[in-house]
């Protein structure tokens, strides 16, 4: 707890020094598994379970992007959206050993952890404020991010039409629910229909979505 | 309304229920098949809607993400499959190492005399001897000294033979683990003198120990691994 909660630049090097100390097996263990070929993300996760922080590197690079522009989506503070995704990262090397590949992709579960992240800092800033400021974070869309490259245009494309599938209803309540980080009651009050409506809504758009978009669990 | 508590699945997936709602919901849905399977795939689905935003972090923010994890200690280690390699073993192999911790226990009863200690060589000797003795290599240490496990579970004990091993901080000492699924339990303490080298009996209660891991823990130990797991290998039974 003590490494965890250590700021930046408040005696890394010793903390380092002392953890190598103790623990003089920390390089060698990364050894055996960095030279075997390993690339999808449930690989480097179990890697990185066993703490080869390599992997771990390989690992972010490969969610970094997923991680930062849900979250970014989510607190519209590019700032803080930083501070949440190395928090994000963090958490998933710390309980990377608790991935348990048969209940869903690393990239399922990294997402859900952020989104949860995301969402947990946003509520707990919001609760200090007056609700109608939340008026202002109507809205959130996949048209207003600016994807870089091509996969990622590919992937929105997809993801763009799918959501085209669902009734207004549905989509407006699935990207509040979702980008906007709301509640589903909340969504209900922004949207001006029953909190149960709201409720099938999603459900009902998420699985159309599953379905459009063909998405294994 | 509690009819309709699956319906929560979606609401759930997307992180839109209430504190309150969201531990109602997580009591129910880990025994309902139906909202494990569904949540499953919603959150595939949020995956998928959450690629639709991917959006690279400033490139500064891995180092900063990598030095934090080289000081984050990761949360009690679970059992890896381990590799088949040790079924795979030469009798050769496995005959050297025994040859070699009857070798470093010879040198062990040679050096004793005070009675206590004594006691202790004879029946380190007979777990050694004893015909359910199972020896086990550790892996994970390459160059950095070696930890062989040998084992009775007849006799309920274990002898730890290592050398080269590292000194453990002050106020810690390493803790063998008997592994069996998912579970760790702790299998005895031990510290290695000033040249790194052990030989410890050990209790162990357990008589379905599937692997051996050994961590360092705080001293008199922990009831579940807290350190990382510094060695460990298959038992391999015949």
């Amino acid at each position: 707890m003590t490494s965890e909660s250590a700021p930046d630049g408040v005696g890394p090097a010793t903390a380092a020094a002392t953890m190598d100390g103790v623990n003089p097996f920390r390089r060698l263990r990364a050894v055996p598994d960095t030279a075997q070929e390993a690339s999808s993300a449930d690989e480097l996760m179990v890697r990185a379970a066993r703490g080869d922080e390599a992997a771990f590197a390989l690992l972010y690079d490969e969610l970094a992007p997923l991680v930062h522009g849900v979250v970014l989506k989510v607190l519209r503070d590019p700032s803080r959206a930083e501070e949440v995704t190395q928090e994000v990262f963090v958490e998933l090397w710390r309980i990377a050993a608790r991935y348990d590949a048969g209940r869903g992709s690393v990239r399922a579960w990294t997402a859900t952890l952020a989104h949860r992240r995301a969402v947990d800092r946003v509520r707990s800033e919001q609760a200090h404020r007056d609700r109608n400021d939340r008026v202002s974070r109507l809205e959130p869309t996949v048209e207003d991010t600016v994807a870089t490259d091509v996969e990622d245009r590919f992937e929105r494309e997809r993801v763009r039409r799918s959501l085209d599938e669902l009734t207004d209803l549905q989509r407006e309540a699935v990207e509040l629910a979702y980008f906007g980080g709301h509640t589903y009651r909340e969504v209900a009050v922004l949207l001006g229909v029953a909190e149960g409506t709201v409720k099938t809504r999603i459900r009902d758009g998420l699985i159309r979505l599953r379905d459009t978009m063909g998405v294994e669990s | 309304m509690t009819d309709d508590i699956h319906l929560l699945a979606g609401a759930y997936a997307l992180d839109a229920l209430d504190p309150d709602e969201r531990r109602r919901y997580e009591a129910h849905y880990t025994d309902c098949e139906l909202c494990v399977d569904e949540v499953a795939g919603f959150r595939a689905t949020a995956a998928a809607l959450a690629g639709a935003v991917a959006d690279a972090p400033p490139p500064d923010l891995k180092a900063r993400v990598m030095a934090e994890v080289a000081r984050t200690r990761q949360d009690a280690p679970v059992v890896v499959p381990l590799a088949r390699v040790r079924r795979g073993r030469t009798l050769l192999a496995v005959a050297a190492s025994v040859i070699a911790v009857v070798v470093v226990v010879g040198a062990v009863l040679f050096g004793l005399d005070a009675g206590g200690e004594r006691d202790d060589a004879v029946e380190l000797a007979s777990v050694l001897t004893a015909p359910d003795a199972v020896t086990t290599v550790l892996d994970g240490a390459v160059g950095d000294g070696t930890v062989r496990v040998v084992w009775s579970p007849e006799r309920d004990a274990a002898v730890v033979v290592g050398a080269g091993l590292a000194a453990p901080g002050s106020g810690e000492t390493y803790e063998l683990w008997s592994l069996r699924g998912d579970e760790a339990r702790p299998a005895g303490l031990f510290v290695p003198d000033e040249g790194g080298s052990v030989t410890a009996l050990l209790e162990v209660a357990f008589d379905d120990s599937e692997a051996w891991g050994i961590t360092i823990e705080p001293a008199g130990g922990s009831p579940s691994p807290t350190g990382e797991i510094l060695y460990l290998a298959e038992v391999s039974r015949a």
